[in-house]
């Protein structure tokens, strides 16, 4: 684990929190763009940090929101936004 | 006998970097990931908290692309025509590498780097945009 993410690990994981909390309410309420963009964000934050294969996932989840009708996010964004906790999930260290 | 002068090397100013990013972690990443080798870390939520000052501008400006109520590349081009700034400016984002060069190319920000290539190509390309011969 390299020094940057020592440090900002708990920042990161918080910040993921509120984003992904936010991203299924509107997977749930279909607003893709604004879904789209959330998910955009968390992956930014997470590739600066350099967790490459988050980054990634949030990306794919990024560009399956944006290939979608502006107003139906469906089952399969709610399914992308839980796999995305869930890895957020192995990142905190448990006490 | 006369008094030799030694000649005193001029004190260097740290160069500056500006960073715009809505990300709050995002910039306080960058601000340490810049000033653990030196550099002078300025930040901004938006690109309008930014007021240039006569002899503190920054030698470079990192600029995220989207961001609430604005894209990164057009306030590229209003800070370069606009207000005439000359420094090199980074697109700093999470798009794709060619997306990123189309917007490039776009705005006439001098290069880019993807924040999906981690914090160690971002200081490389920021060392490299400041002209340091050997990045760390």
């Amino acid at each position: 684990m390299n020094d940057l993410v020592k440090q900002f690990l708990p920042m990161f994981i918080e910040t993921a929190r509120d984003r992904l909390k936010k991203a299924e309410a509107l997977a749930i309420s279909n607003e893709t763009k604004a879904l789209a963009d959330e998910l955009h964000a968390f992956a930014g934050e997470a590739g600066v940090l350099g967790l490459f294969s988050l980054a990634a996932r949030a990306r794919d989840a990024e560009t399956f929101a944006r290939s979608l009708k502006p107003n139906y996010a469906g089952p399969d964004c709610q399914e992308h936004v839980e796999q995305l906790s869930l890895l957020v999930a192995e990142l905190t260290p448990q006490s | 006998m006369s008094e030799q002068v030694k000649a005193q090397p001029l004190p260097r100013r740290s160069k500056r970097v500006l960073v715009v990013d809505d990300s709050p972690l995002v910039l306080v990443t960058v601000r340490h990931l810049l000033e653990s080798v030196g550099l002078e870390v300025e930040v901004a939520e938006s690109p309008f908290d930014f007021e240039p000052t006569q002899g503190l501008e920054p030698d470079l400006i990192l600029m995220d692309v989207n961001m609430p109520q604005f894209y990164g590349d057009d306030m590229v081009s209003f800070f370069k025509e606009e207000l005439g700034l000359r420094m090199p400016i980074f697109l700093h984002s999470t798009l794709s590498d060619e997306q990123l060069e189309v917007r490039r190319a776009s705005c006439g920000a001098e290069g880019f780097v993807g924040k999906a290539h981690g914090p160690m190509k971002l200081l490389e390309t920021v060392q490299r945009a400041l002209g340091w011969r050997e990045p760390i």
